[in-house]
């Protein structure tokens, strides 16, 4: 897990979540808010920079996360930019069906925009994300009134998740040990019970965790002690005012 | 006898139908170190969920202090206060993301003040050398740092009687050494201490009491001076005799020692030979 390993080893770790996720906030309403795509570009940049530049994510790393979303954009926008119903510029057909494709002008601007605010948007989060545990976050959502039963699936899914790749690990290597893969059959074989066992066994650490639970007088509230973290005024006015600024450029540059 | 935790005839079979425990009857007495020792499956981690309530008898009662248990939620809660359960496997008790707050789960749902809650964390981290590693993930810990988080995890719940089951199982030699004088001292505080263990060597140099299960029935309960009845249990049962004991008895028969009570540990045994007297 990728994004889990910087959360917790990056430049950012000890500046407090409401910093970060201010910074984040006013970054994704503003590539939100934008009517063309140059203040989600200038947002694309400020977030980029501060993950990569003053956080310390290696560009590498940050580039091959953002290719992600990238893909699914791209697919998605295409249908925004492309038409086969009539447009300004016939650029071809698609072959053996007779179909025309058609770009347009205003297709092409929409898609443009459609990108760069989702672009904004997507580093905005992943600035937070690449440099805020689930803890922090699951801490800041809490101070945003979001529903307890909303934050503790997500801890424990986030927990089972780790304990479910564990799972699949330790069962793989185990058949790999004796042979599991040695063979197509072989391997299709393992991976069949891989899956089979996959489910039964989670669903029995399920059972145990809640026996563990229990254990510790658990009822029905989950609840931990979030670590506590300074938080300098200086900090906070900074991503105030620059996600502010981006906010306010958003909201005055229309069109 | 005092006895903090008690079971009457107890019948336990798990919900496949497996047959754990057998008409046991056994009492934990108050205020001392007792070691709870039998083969796999032999019915110890069974009986110390029943113990702390997780886990109901099929027949049969389960006493604290003397009162039947009660399995409603005012009763489930006041026996979790004063007894505490760490479990053999750290996975089924770690859920949180971060070892700080997995810790402040049972302190919390005591109802502690933050600041209370705090404190005991720190301290509980401390006691089993996990401060720096307080604020990594649980899934990122090796597992005898799991194993250490477990137990921190119910020390900052400051139970009256304290049930670790296999504790010292994937511990380094370094932390193994640590845990008996940890034991000690949480014993020393006043409180009961109860271990399941395969490790019979350190059952008789830290226990007061021995219980021995065999196929989900009592084989013996005795003093772990009683190192005569023990060996014929523990031999019977294959557990393995304590070094100790069997140095000491090769020992003695070349005369090189003397004394009837064979040593508890092999500190003792190292001091008895250097000054035979
Ligand atoms: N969840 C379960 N469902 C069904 N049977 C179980 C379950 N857990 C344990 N058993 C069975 O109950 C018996 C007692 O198991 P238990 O875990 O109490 O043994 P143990 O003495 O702790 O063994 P070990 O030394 O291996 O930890 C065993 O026969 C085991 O197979
Ligand atoms: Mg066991």
């Amino acid at each position: 897990m990728l994004i889990d390993r910087y959360a917790y080893g990056n430049r950012w770790r000890e500046i407090h979540p409401v910093v970060k996720g201010t910074l984040a906030g006013l970054g994704l309403a503003a590539s939100l808010a934008a009517a063309t795509p140059l203040v989600p570009l200038l947002v694309m940049a400020l977030m980029g920079g501060a993950a990569v530049g003053a956080a310390g994510i290696p560009l590498r790393v940050y580039l091959r996360l953002l290719l992600v979303p990238a893909g699914f954009l791209l697919a998605g926008v295409a249908g925004l930019a492309f038409s086969c119903s009539g447009g300004d510029l016939l650029i071809g057909t698609v072959p053996g069906l007779q179909l025309p494709v058609f770009a347009s002008g205003a297709g092409l601007n929409r898609a443009a925009l459609v990108l760069a605010r989702s672009g904004g948007a997507v580093a905005s989060l992943y600035l937070l994300a690449l440099t805020t545990p689930l803890t922090e976050i699951v801490g800041l959502l809490r101070r945003l009134k979001v529903p307890h039963l909303l934050l503790e699936l997500m801890v424990l899914a986030y927990r089972q998740l780790f304990a479910c790749l564990e799972l699949a690990r330790d069962i793989s290597v185990a058949q790999q040990a004796r042979l599991g893969h040695a063979t197509a059959g072989n391997r299709l074989r393992s991976l069949a019970a891989l899956g089979a066992n996959l489910i039964v066994r989670s669903q029995w650490r399920a059972r145990q965790l809640h026996r563990g639970l229990l254990a510790r007088g658990f009822e029905d509230e989950l609840c931990w002690l979030e670590p506590e973290r300074s938080l300098p005024a200086r900090h906070l006015i900074l991503a105030v005012l620059s996600g502010g600024s981006l906010l306010l450029l958003a909201l005055l540059v229309r069109g | 006898m005092n006895a903090i935790l008690e079971v009457k005839a107890v019948d336990f079979c798990y919900a496949d139908g497996t047959p754990a425990l057998r008409a046991l009857d056994l009492a934990f007495a108050r205020g001392r170190r007792t070691a709870l020792l039998g083969r796999n499956g032999a019915g110890k981690s069974t009986l110390l969920t029943l113990l702390n309530g997780i886990e109901r008898p099929s027949r049969g009662q389960v006493l604290c202090a003397g009162r039947p248990l009660r399995y409603d939620r005012a009763g489930l809660r006041e026996l979790r206060r004063r007894v505490g359960l760490v479990f053999q496997d750290p996975d089924s008790q770690l859920f949180s993301a971060s070892v700080r707050e997995d810790v402040s789960f049972g302190p919390l749902n005591l109802g502690l003040g933050k600041d209370e809650v705090r404190r005991r964390v720190e301290q509980a981290l401390a006691t089993v050398g996990l401060t720096d590693r307080a604020e990594r993930p649980t899934h990122a810990l090796s597992y005898g740092e799991k194993k250490r988080a477990c137990l921190a995890g119910v020390l900052a719940m400051d139970p009256e009687v304290l049930i670790l089951d296999e504790p010292a199982a994937g511990l380094d030699p370094a932390m193994t050494a640590r845990l008996v004088p940890l034991l000690d001292r949480l014993h020393d505080e006043g409180r009961t201490v109860i271990v399941a263990t395969h490790d019979v060597d350190f059952a008789v140099a830290w226990a007061d009491e021995i219980c021995v299960l065999h196929a989900g029935t009592l084989a013996f309960h005795g003093e772990s001076r009683d190192h005569a009845g023990l060996c014929r249990v523990l031999a019977a049962l294959e557990l393995g005799v304590p070094v100790v004991f069997e140095l000491f008895a090769a020992l003695q028969r070349r005369g090189v020692v003397r004394g009837a009570e064979p040593p508890r540990s092999r500190a003792e045994l190292l001091a008895r030979l250097a000054d035979p007297e």
